[in-house]
């Protein structure tokens, strides 16, 4: 019913959320000009999905390459939604998935994961 | 006066205001009332006192609130400008593997067509603004493809590595070396007219004649040939290049492993 689709475009990446299975997907580059245009959406679908009272599980599936900075500042907002929802009893997981080529990308997930208490796996992606 | 004083008056002035033998006196009715204003005027301050306190509570837990969430704020600001930073970094890093990439040929690590074609410009620029010479030399790997043919390509690949690793030692700092594509190779001279580019050719072709080359049991001795030409005024990017490749083909007719000079006719 309320399910986001956002196409990626150059400087954004693509944003998915489906309603009913609670899988939230956002992969490639971010450095929009104007992030909180690309990111208010989601947060206010996050946001009304975590109120929820059947309180289905939330999977939220990272292929995030580039970030700018209001990117990253996005990103960390979600994930202190997550840890408000998860101290409160939600379930939900995040994998950050990256290309064995690009370690970097690993490294900089794990700064995202620091302070965060929900689980949060950082996996290779196979066969590249 | 302290709290048990008053406490002490109040209950003076109460008794003798509820006692009947005074009730007569002349004071009675003016004490009562300023009594009662007295009273009441102490429940207000009370009152005052306790909503004062109340605000300053107030006011306290939401500066330490403020100081909290001040201090939460420089964490995160913090750790946004550290992963930004790594993101720049990132950046920087892979823009300067595409320069590397864009600009260099990865077998040889010589400058690529595009570097040599952009450095022959601004030499062109540089002579035609203060008229400083410049020479182009083109030089091709004698009998290339019978190598390839009968040694296999990494045989092939390896003598053009070893030409770049020559042309790099023979030349002087500030010539620039470059595959042209295949085995052509092409050699900018800047500030330098034909009579200074010889010598530098001269000592190029006889370090490659010098080169063995090992390809399993076998040594490999190579040639090349060099077109040498001084660039001209007037002359286009491709006229210059033309001219060295004339020259190549020149030395090539006349038995290889030597080079020839394009002069400028005028």
């Amino acid at each position: 019913m309320d399910d986001l689709c956002i196409p990626a475009t150059a400087s954004s990446p693509s944003v998915s959320a489906i309603w009913d299975t609670g899988l939230v997907q956002l992969a490639g580059d971010s450095y929009p000009e104007n992030s909180y245009e690309l990111f208010a959406p989601l947060i206010a679908w996050l946001e009304r999905y975590l109120l929820r009272e059947d309180d289905q599980p939330l999977k939220l599936e990272l292929g995030l390459l580039y970030l700018n900075t209001s990117s990253v500042k996005s990103m960390m907002d979600i994930f202190d939604l997550l840890e408000e929802a998860h101290r409160g009893g939600r379930t939900l997981q995040v994998t950050w998935h990256y290309s064995p080529r690009n370690e970097r990308v690993a490294e900089l997930a794990e700064e995202f994961r620091e302070d965060c208490s929900f689980p949060f796996a950082i996996t290779p992606l196979n066969g590249n | 006066m302290n709290s048990r004083e008053t406490v002490g008056i109040e209950e003076r002035v109460s008794s003798l205001l509820a006692s009947s033998s005074n009730r007569d006196h002349p004071l009675h009715i003016a004490l009562a009332e300023l009594f009662d204003a007295y009273k009441h005027q102490q429940s207000r301050m009370e009152r005052l006192v306790h909503i004062s306190d109340g605000f300053q509570r107030y006011s306290l837990l939401e500066r330490q609130s403020l100081i909290d969430s001040y201090h939460r704020q420089l964490k995160r600001l913090d750790k946004v400008a550290r992963i930004s930073d790594r993101y720049q970094r990132a950046i920087q890093q892979s823009n300067v593997e595409l320069r590397q990439e864009s600009l260099f040929d990865p077998l040889t690590g010589l400058a690529n067509r595009r570097m040599l074609t952009d450095r022959i410009l601004s030499a062109s620029d540089r002579a035609r603004r203060h008229r400083e010479p410049f020479a182009i030399a083109m030089l091709d790997v004698d009998h290339f493809k019978r190598i390839n043919d009968q040694h296999g390509h990494e045989a092939g690949d390896r003598v053009l590595v070893a030409i770049a690793a020559t042309l790099r030692d023979q030349t002087r700092s500030w010539d620039l070396c470059g595959r042209w594509g295949g085995e052509e190779f092409v050699l900018l001279l800047p500030n330098s007219g034909v009579s200074e580019a010889i010598p530098v050719i001269e000592r190029l072709l006889e370090a490659i004649r010098r080169l063995s080359i090992k390809v399993k049991d076998e040594v490999l001795k190579i040639t090349a040939s060099c077109g040498l030409s001084e660039h001209k005024e007037g002359d286009s990017l491709l006229q210059s290049l033309n001219r060295a490749d004339a020259a190549l083909l020149d030395a090539k007719r006349r038995g290889r492993d030597r080079y020839e000079v394009e002069l400028v006719s005028d």
